[in-house]
């Protein structure tokens, strides 16, 4: 057919300017933010229902989760100054930040693997009791998403090195942002589940 | 020829562009409806002919069918199948991951869907999904088997039927992709449509077909999260020993299980919290195909434009409250089970506005009879009657006789699978010409609706007798009963029936492959219809319009305005 | 209006999707009156009554909207003469009108519904003879108190071949505890309180001809209650997904007259209580007779 306007190769990109581009790139964030808002909403109710359970024991969380919290908490913070430092243009202090804030998620992934060894040898594995079960269960899932944080990161220095982040324009350093605090208040939602509920 | 110069690859396989990625839907979601229908010709084939052997089936399954009868437990997986691939990647992706992709951006007038990489993405997740769903019938032990409900402990433990070891667990694993897959659609659409409208386009001027799917992708976003996150507890129930869903004291072939204190009961309420949504993401795409096809062939405005959106919302929206009628005799709380009454019913409400702002939209009219208006006329027609037999089982004092009855296989079968499977034909008729270029022969279009319509009710409507008279669902052989044996010539005149409309579609299939090269070309806008997909070219390259998207200066349903020249005006026209 | 589709304007589909939807309409509705509901045997009469109710309703509904669908399309067909088509889309009176009436005629519905609902599952009076039915694959077993009215602890440890229900006999509770497999006997007009509870998988009873379906869900008890009014032996079956034996998981249920019961409970029972070392053993026998 002569209409065909452009090779289907490359997608096109439908936003009219990049300032649509930008908004369209956040709500899509958002939304999905609510779609992982719903599994752990879902993984929530079946935790309540499952603690009204006969069987349903207490479990003492490590305190190695304290040391998590205090990492995830430090590098949405350091991710932040990295956000700032984008903004401003200053790309050097962007990427030390983003650094020390992908330096930071993985001891926050270390510190809950080092929760989840010393849960191992105080005899407590997935299948011990319901409790330990949510425990893995929902600090796994929430570890996965963590590790998509991290992913995300690496992509950013990628983009960096490749000299197409241009402070201004690119708007991933953002978009990383608000996905890295989702994530961050999500433990911190879960901590709170683990430790108030049941 | 522009597309000679990119690759096959590019352009057929790893498409970004939203109309081939569609197409790529449509061919998955046929396929995968093909053998769906397959296994239901051979329920059919048991329960019309229970235990009969023949012999010629055995080439074909050998385990299944040894010696050419079938085994129960056979029966179990290919109903158990049958409901996974229809209601799944059939009626989720025919109508919502096929057409929402190739309609939404021209309905909208956008050049293509606000993430093409994440769409490709998309349909590139559920394809290995199907796969692992169709292989799982060659695997030991077969198919998964605890219905497409997949109820524990039935579904958890390896030992409760053949199809619950490793036939189950490639069901668990192909959800999931399903899942991933249908919740990045649905992120997409709801990002496209809210940002990517051409001037002019308000949200109350969009198309009903639009809506439905703005509604939709909500809808799946925001429910198939639960089941995924039910999907993975049951998984580690299966695998690793916890206990979710399975409780202490489960005896089952000499052997006590070790689970400890789960609830069988939560599984049921996280499936059907995505379960009721589904129900109506299969159901409001056919809705807004209907008001759409009606229109324009019956050149009249849709009426009621307004309480069709607002009964869209509503529709959605009390979706999420509704779950628990699937469970009156569950167990669960009686006073729950009130409550999901009022909810239930009252989803009627909406419905009904539908039903009667339909009626008088072809009141009025001058119907032209293609096939897609007749499908369209179809839709009214099995939306009502499967709507009527809803407030039967909504009503949970008269469920407690009908709940897993055929009753209750007579009444979906109309709502969900009826007049979403007649909504999405009607829309293949109706939307064809632009997405080959071409159009479908009308005189095979007809014979397929008239027999699909007829043996459509022949097949569906004889169930609700069985189900009063007491017939249960997902059983092997009626006669076991002595009450149920006087039904056996209903059951036969029914298989029969199944046949007739399993070869009715064998004419829509061949239609549709042969017309893409043999049809006659289409102009761009065959139907003189208003919407602004039919502004963009016949066959619409990739990034739909070739100069300017055109705005929208009016709703897309002006059909015989007075004092106008022609019967229609594009919703494109000033 | 000179491109019309090719062929859409024949008369002949319309008329024939008014004459087929018509048909459907009148077969579909004569059929469906010669298949009644199971012969009732219980004291549920009033669910059959509220069935018939919505049956009326929706059933008025259903004609008259398809004859009506079918007359739209028969008269608003494209080919009549000087067919035209109006542009009119909105009425907010005809729109409200059948948004209140919908919900006018469900609300008594709902209501009547409720009502029932909380008649059926309320608590079951104290006379009722109370029966713990155990579903397995694929049998059914009815586990009898015996004449101390008290159930025996059971214990998932001890199921065996010879011990179905898997009772425990130390418990005084189930000295005279008894068992029916696939058999279960109550008197007529008295209630009747089963409980449920489930080996394996989920089950359902369902009783037919009494408006009775209850799951058994493994992990908890549940229960029913209803008043037999008939005597004689109807079937019993499985209406929930249990398993390749699903389509056979079937029993009987026999409806004696109050003293052929008790008749019957002493012709039986004490043989189980004098064995009570094997509570299982004897009922099979007493199914025989």
């Amino acid at each position: 057919m002569s209409s065909t306007t452009a090779g289907a190769a490359a997608p096109i990109d439908a936003a009219r300017t990049p300032a649509d581009r930008r908004h369209i790139n956040r709500l899509g964030l958002l939304v999905a933010l609510g779609g992982i808002t719903m599994l752990f909403a879902a993984f929530t109710s079946a935790y309540i229902v499952r603690s009204g359970g006969g069987d349903w024991a207490a479990l003492e969380l490590p305190p190695v989760l304290w040391m998590s919290t205090a990492l995830i908490v430090g590098s949405s913070l350091t991710l932040e100054l990295a956000r700032r430092a984008f903004q401003r243009g200053s790309l050097p202090s962007f990427r030390s930040w983003s650094a020390a804030t992908a330096a930071l998620g993985t001891g926050f992934l270390a510190s809950q693997y080092a929760a989840w060894l010393s849960l191992n040898e105080a005899g407590i594995y997935l299948q011990s009791h319901p409790k330990s079960s949510f425990f893995f269960v929902l600090t796994g899932v929430h570890a996965v998403h963590l590790l998509a944080g991290v992913v995300a990161l690496l992509a950013l220095f990628g983009l960096a090195a490749a000299g197409r982040l241009v402070p201004g324009r690119s708007d991933a350093p953002t978009l990383t942002a608000i996905y890295w605090h989702f994530v961050g208040g999500l433990w911190i939602y879960l901590l709170a589940v683990l430790s108030l509920l049941g | 020829m522009e597309h000679e110069k990119q690759g096959f690859v590019s352009r057929y396989i790893f498409s970004f562009d939203h109309k081939m990625i569609g197409k790529q839907y449509f061919t998955l979601a046929m396929s995968m409806g093909f053998i769906g229908g397959i296994l239901a010709v051979l329920i059919r084939l048991q329960l019309g002919f229970p235990s009969q052997p023949w012999p010629f089936l055995e080439n074909l399954f050998p385990v299944g069918m040894a010696s050419g009868i079938m085994t129960p437990e056979f029966y179990v997986s290919l109903f158990t199948m049958h409901g996974t691939i229809m209601v799944f990647f059939l009626l989720s992706l025919l109508p919502v991951s096929g057409f929402g992709n190739f309609l939404i951006p021209l309905q909208i007038g956008a050049r293509d869907m606000a993430f093409p990489f994440l769409n490709m993405l998309s349909f590139w997740t559920v394809v290995p999904g199907a796969i692992i769903i169709i292989i799982s019938f060659f695997v030991e032990g077969g198919a998964a088997a605890s219905g497409w409900t997949a109820y524990p402990p039935l579904s958890g433990i390896r030992s409760a039927i053949p199809g619950s070891g490793l036939g189950q667990t490639l069901w668990l694993v192909g959800m999931i992709f399903f899942v991933a897959s249908f919740t990045m659609g649905g992120l997409n659409f709801v990002v496209t449509i809210l940002n990517l409208r051409t001037k002019g386009l308000r949200m109350m001027r969009m198309p009903l077909t639009t809506w439905a799917q703005f509604v939709v992708g909500i809808l799946g976003l925001l429910s198939f999260p639960a089941l995924a996150a039910g999907a993975l507890l049951l998984t580690f129930d299966r695998s690793l020993g916890t206990s979710f869903f399975l409780p202490a004291g489960i005896f089952i072939g000499d052997t006590l299980m070790p689970h400890e204190g789960g609830t069988p009961l939560l599984w049921q309420h996280l499936f059907w919290f995505l379960g009721h949504p589904e129900v109506y993401i299969i159901m409001l795409p056919a809705m807004g195909f209907t008001s759409d096809i009606l229109a324009t062939f019956c050149r009249r405005p849709i009426f009621g434009y307004r309480s069709m959106v607002y009964a869209i919302m509503a529709i959605g929206t009390l979706s999420f409250l509704v779950w628990g009628h699937h469970m009156f005799v569950s167990g669960m709380s009686p006073f729950l089970g009130s409550l999901f009454v009022v909810t239930t019913l009252a989803i009627a409400i909406p419905s009904a506005v539908k039903a009667f702002n339909w009626l008088f939209t072809i009141a009025r009219a001058r119907i032209q009879f293609t096939s897609a208006s007749l499908f369209g006329l179809g839709v009214v027609s099995l939306f009502v009657t499967g709507g009527l037999t809803g407030i039967f089982l909504g009503t949970n004092a008269v469920d407690i006789q009908l709940h897993d009855t055929y009753f209750v296989v007579g009444h979906f079968h109309f709502i969900m699978a009826g007049a979403g499977l007649f909504g999405a034909f009607g829309a293949v008729y109706y939307w064809y010409p632009k997405m080959f270029g071409r159009m479908l022969s009308e005189r095979l279009g007809k014979i397929h609706f008239w027999i699909t319509f007829v043996a459509y009710y022949a097949v569906f409507f004889p169930m609700h007798y069985l189900g009063v008279s007491g017939m249960m669902r997902r059983i092997y052989d009626p006669n076991v009963y002595e009450f149920l044996q006087p039904l056996q010539p209903v059951n036969l005149f029914i298989t029969i029936s199944a046949f007739v409309l399993f070869a009715g579609q064998l004419v829509f299939i061949y239609n549709y492959f042969v017309s893409m090269r043999r049809g006659a070309p289409a102009t761009a806008n065959p139907w003189n219809a208003a919407g602004l997909e039919w502004s963009a070219p016949a066959h619409p390259g990739h990034g739909n319009w070739e100069g300017e998207i055109p705005p929208a200066h009016r709703w897309p349903y002006d059909y015989s305005e007075p004092g106008k020249k022609r019967d229609f005006t594009p919703q494109w026209e000033a | 209006m000179a491109d019309e589709p090719k062929g859409s304007r024949g008369s002949l589909q319309g008329i024939a999707m008014a004459v087929v939807i018509w048909a459907i309409v009148v077969l579909s509705s004569l059929y469906y009156v010669r298949y009644g509901v199971p012969e009732l045997a219980s004291d549920r009469g009033y669910l059959d009554n509220l069935y018939y109710v919505i049956l009326g309703i929706t059933g008025a509904a259903y004609i008259l909207y398809q004859l009506a669908l079918g007359y739209v399309i028969y008269r608003y067909r494209g080919d009549r003469p000087g067919a035209e088509s109006s542009y009119w889309h909105e009425s907010h009176k005809l729109e409200l009108t059948w948004t209140i009436g919908t919900a006018a005629i469900l609300i008594p519905i709902v209501f009547t519904g409720l009502i029932y609902w909380d008649r059926v599952r309320g608590p079951a009076p104290d006379d009722a003879v109370t029966v713990m039915a155990v579903g397995a694959q694929f049998q059914w077993d009815f586990h009898y108190p015996g004449a101390d009215g008290e159930f025996g602890r059971f214990d998932p440890t001890l199921y065996a071949i010879d011990n179905q229900i898997g009772l425990d006999e130390t418990d005084p509770a189930a000295a005279d505890d008894w068992v029916l497999t696939n058999q279960l006997v109550i008197p007529v007009n008295r209630p009747a309180r089963i409980l449920m509870r489930s080996k394996d998988v989920q089950h359902a009873i369902f009783l037919p001809n009494f408006r009775v379906k209850q799951d058994l869900v493994p992990g908890m008890t549940t229960e029913v209650w209803f008043t037999p009014v008939k005597t004689g032996s109807y079937e019993v079956a499985c209406a929930e997904l249990c398993g390749l034996g699903h389509y056979r998981m079937r029993a009987f249920l026999e409806v004696m007259e109050e003293s052929d019961y008790q008749q019957w409970l002493s012709d039986n029972a004490p043989a189980a209580v004098a064995d009570a070392a094997d509570p299982a053993a004897d009922p099979p026998t007493a199914s025989a007779e």
